[in-house]
């Protein structure tokens, strides 16, 4: 990004000096008390970072009130004027890696969890989040419920066409959805809300039957098993494809720039899986996510801080996982620092059992209650994940939709050792005499899970004398053990958000859900407060709902992780300011769902000429 | 040396059937499938059995082993799950000339050095050159290539600003790749060189000490002669074997190297195909690093003929 003067070798030598003295004195160190000590000094680092992030909040508050950015820069290919301080158009490019899940797949709407493009850039979606989480239309304009609730109505904006020329209609989301379902959809289970969903995806009912329709050619209309009050953020992964694209293109038309058909801001014009791929502005679109930037550049990319400071990548990530060193080296440069932007947690870890029956004891909530008070969760958070982590009471995330900070107090959540070991000897398992040996299954863990697998493992021998063994098992063989066969007795596994609503997550804890866990009337309580079109009565049903998850023991919240995003200070945009949060996030709107870019160019500031 | 080398043919062709087979069944005998990579939720019984009758995964396992046999004959490996639009033969084909370029010239930069290295530490036995050689060798052989990597890309790339800090580079501008090449290649190459300089000085030191050697200088032949003619010929059999297997080794791909510097290349194949259960790209991947390894001893045993007349005797005799 900027020139700098090189290190004499004087300084090389003294630098290489001094990091063999360091790396020499680590070695010699004895590691706990080095744990400890790493310990404080990143919940310092974070602490500062949120510091920074505040000042700069206001800073920008202030800008924009008095002097508007002048649009006098350079104008890309869809007639879009970026700002006076942009970099030439052919620096306008977002370079960022190659999907890293295999990517068999061109459109999302073919595989999700296998999908090759990370961004929104090549498609419309249905709707999308903006960066304060507030949802908007993108290939809609508006939509509105039903009276009785039993369906929604889209009004699709009516000057979008494909890359092709023809207009995108109506028909050509009905064609997106129902190919998907009936063509084995990983993700065909988000869709579930939708009338019918189920029986096609499994090949009970035609594709026909799904509960969507074209009223009209700019009215789609989507049928819904029960009042689904959050629908229009499910659009935020539902992304269009061309009205017979699969019979008339062939198949991975989605991967050959030949063959491409794009309806969002950009077009594939090159793929590669060596070399990269290549997105470029698609100069026949005309929606409403309008980006200053001309190309997305995927490619290999090196990985760590270092190619980052090098300015050869533009985007990096450190949290819990990443090594002590990177994060010394941010919190002690000022540009780094100043790079930094915290970003909100929207994943959480828990610690799940079976309660079928299968294992007598873990059917037994008292047996489970146990197992959940013997837990330090406070310390076993604060001391592996280095500050990178909120303790998780219930399943949603701190900060998120009806989050409710009561959690904390219930039973469950309260640590004491003394009332868990009078619950397992009052089940009969005095000291834990008798208590099987389980296996822990951990879902393909960072070393952090691990570490908090193993700090639980420890207190359970030290609290109730019970011994488990821990399986860290890679993805398949643990989704095979704990949802699909059901042999596991108990797994620690994450899960994160799909949309800003908290049925994202509980969704997931419906006895139609993934876990070996069976309890109807909670069933019912949830759906009848998620089905509410009334938003405090919703929420309020929903509330009572998570207290009753944490309550019923068959699951232990454990940690909602946290990362620092770093991204160029010359990175400028609307969609980089701070949210009414504080947060600000990189990609076009909300994380967790993908954007195109939008909102986002490159300056001439020399703010990193500092760097190093 | 036409019956051995008919000999040798036929057993690697065994032994890949063999390994084939082995692989075959250790892949479908792991828990899980290709249709559950990555999703929260398991697919449902129908999903997955419109899955394997997509794939023919539905057939019975040695229905399904044979068809792939013969397949495979026609080098014809089927479709990764994973990047559908080509084949496995077409994945290896475009992923391996990255893979065979890096690891190619690191191999061969390691071994040149080390090499090198060795026989400069064999020649000045028990002297200070001995003792910095080894200890190089010693030191450089345990830092890890992680440790390695991450302080060239700090001190290299992101202080001094010497060399990119990863990516390929331009590839068609050679010297664009070659600049790229440069942290990759010394990560990956300089801690194989201690292995390879150790292994060499002690070849040549035995080499050295043989009454072959004695009588040479005894008849007034220089250093530098006895060296080349006599004792590097006849430490070179240890060498070969230990040192030519290094290349498919190394030109075949690292999973690490290629993450950290972001290359393209075919090492992180050797994982990934593992994890997704990807069972095309797991047999075809297995085969072609069994076929490179089997060439290479293969290739190694001709070359102790060429090199040692001995050998070639005693295949006569027999």
């Amino acid at each position: 990004m900027s020139k700098r003067t090189p290190l004499s070798r004087r300084e090389f030598l003294h630098l290489i000096g001094l990091a063999s003295a360091g790396a020499f004195l680590a070695s010699c160190t004895t590691p706990e008390p080095q744990v400890i000590r790493e310990t404080i000094e990143v919940e310092k680092v974070v602490e500062k970072m949120v510091e920074v992030e505040v000042e700069k909040m206001v800073e920008t508050e202030r800008l924009v009130e008095v002097t508007p950015i002048p649009l006098t820069g350079p104008v890309n290919e869809l007639g879009e004027t970026l700002p006076a301080d942009a970099l030439a158009l052919d620096q306008q490019f977002i370079l960022t890696g190659i999907g890293a899940v295999g990517g068999g797949y061109g459109h999302i709407m073919e595989s999700l969890y296998n999908r090759a493009f990370e961004h929104a850039g090549g498609q419309e979606t249905l709707t999308s989040l903006d960066t304060n989480f507030e949802v908007y239309g993108v290939g809609c304009e508006s939509w509105e419920p039903a009276e009785d609730g039993s369906y929604w109505d889209f009004n699709l904006r009516r000057d979008l066409v494909w890359s092709n020329g023809d207009p995108i209609t109506a028909r050509d989301w009905v064609y997106t959805l129902r190919w998907s379902l009936s063509n084995g959809y990983d993700f065909a289970w988000f869709y579930f809300d939708i009338k019918n969903a189920q029986p096609v995806t499994s090949g009970e009912m035609p594709p026909e039957d799904l509960g969507i329709e074209a009223v009209d050619d700019f009215t789609l209309r989507i049928y819904t098993e029960a009042p689904v009050p959050y629908l229009p953020m499910l659009g935020v992964w539902f992304q269009v494809m061309p009205e017979n694209s699969q019979e008339a293109l062939g198949e991975n038309w989605a991967l050959d720039p030949d063959r491409y058909v794009a309806s969002g801001p950009f077009m594939l014009t090159k793929f590669s899986r060596s070399l990269g791929n290549l997105w470029e502005l698609n100069p026949t679109y005309n929606g409403i996510r309008r980006p200053w930037i001309a190309k997305i550049r995927e490619e290999n990319i090196p990985g760590g801080l270092a190619a980052y400071m090098a300015g050869d990548v533009q985007r990096h990530d450190v949290g819990a996982v990443s090594p002590p060193a990177e994060i010394g080296l941010v919190n002690a440069n000022p540009v780094l620092r100043a790079e930094s932007h915290p970003q909100p947690p929207t994943y959480t870890d828990y610690l799940g059992f079976n309660t079928l029956g299968d294992f007598a004891p873990l059917a037994d909530p008292n047996v489970r209650l146990a197992l959940c008070k013997a837990i330090d969760k406070a310390t076993i958070v604060s001391q592996i994940y280095q500050g990178f982590a909120h303790p998780a009471w219930g399943i949603l995330p701190k900060g998120f939709p009806n989050y409710n900070p009561d959690l904390e107090q219930l039973d469950p959540n309260v640590y004491d050792p003394e009332a868990a070991q009078q619950l397992l000897a009052d089940a009969g398992y005095p000291d834990g005499q008798g208590f099987p040996v389980y296996e822990l299954y951990i879902r393909q863990p960072t070393t952090q899970q691990v570490a908090v697998c193993e700090a639980i493992q420890a207190q359970w021998k030290e609290n109730l004398g019970i011994t488990i063994e821990l399986r860290p098992s890679d993805f398949q063989s643990f989704t095979s053990a704990s949802f699909g066969d059901r042999t596991a007795a108990m797994y620690y596994v994450g899960y994160a958000q799909d949309y800003v609503d908290p049925a994202t997550f509980m969704n997931v804890f419906r006895s139609t859900g993934r876990h070996p866990h069976q309890d109807e009337s909670w069933d019912e309580l949830y759906n009848t407060a998620n089905s509410s079109f009334n938003p405090e009565e919703r929420f309020r049903g929903m509330m009572e709902a998570e207290k009753l998850l944490v309550e019923s023991t068959a699951w232990y919240f454990v940690a909602q992780p946290f990362n620092v995003a770093l991204w160029p200070c010359n990175a400028q945009g609307p969609t980089l300011e701070p949210n009414k949060d504080g947060y600000q996030m990189w990609g076009g709107g909300a994380i967790g769902c993908p954007h195109a870019y939008q909102g986002i160019y490159w300056t001439d500031s020399n703010c990193r000429s500092a760097l190093g | 040396m036409l019956v051995y080398t008919l000999k040798r043919l036929g057993g690697i062709l065994m032994t890949l059937v063999l390994l084939s087979l082995f692989t075959f069944t250790l892949s479908r005998v792991v828990p899980g499938g290709p249709w559950a990579q990555g999703a929260e939720i398991p697919l449902s019984e129908q999903q997955i059995q419109a899955f394997k009758e997509k794939y023919g995964l539905d057939l019975p396992v040695w229905r399904q082993y044979l068809i792939w046999l013969g397949n495979a004959a026609t080098l014809d490996f089927g479709r990764p799950f994973t990047e559908p639009e080509r084949t496995v033969t077409a994945l290896i084909r475009d992923t391996l000339p990255f893979s065979a370029l890096l690891g190619g010239i690191a191999a061969t930069l390691a071994i040149a050095m080390g090499v090198t290295l060795g026989v400069i530490a064999a020649a000045y036995q028990e002297s200070w050159i001995d003792s910095i050689v080894t200890s190089y060798a010693v030191v450089i052989a345990t830092v890890p290539s992680f440790v390695m990597a991450f302080l060239m890309k700090y001190f290299l790339a992101a202080r001094l600003r010497w060399f990119p800090s990863g990516a390929w580079g331009n590839p068609d501008d050679w010297r664009s790749v070659a600049w790229h090449l440069v942290l990759p290649v010394a990560a990956f190459a300089l801690p194989a060189t201690g292995g390879v300089a150790r292994w060499t000085r002690q070849c040549i030191a035995e080499a050295m000490a043989s009454d072959y050697v004695r009588t040479a200088y005894a008849k007034g032949l220089r250093s530098t002669g006895v060296l080349t003619r006599h004792v590097l010929r006849n430490a070179l059999i240890p060498m070969i074997t230990s040192f030519l297997p290094l290349y498919p080794g190394m030109m075949t791909g690292s999973l690490f190297i290629e993450a950290v510097f972001g290359l393209p290349g075919l090492g992180k194949y050797f994982v990934v195909s593992s994890t997704n259960r990807d069972y095309p790209l797991v047999l075809g991947i297995t085969m072609f690093w069994a076929l490179l390894i089997a060439l290479t001893y293969f290739l190694t045993d001709v070359l102790y003929g060429v090199i040692d007349p001995r050998v070639r005797i005693s295949e006569r005799q027999r």
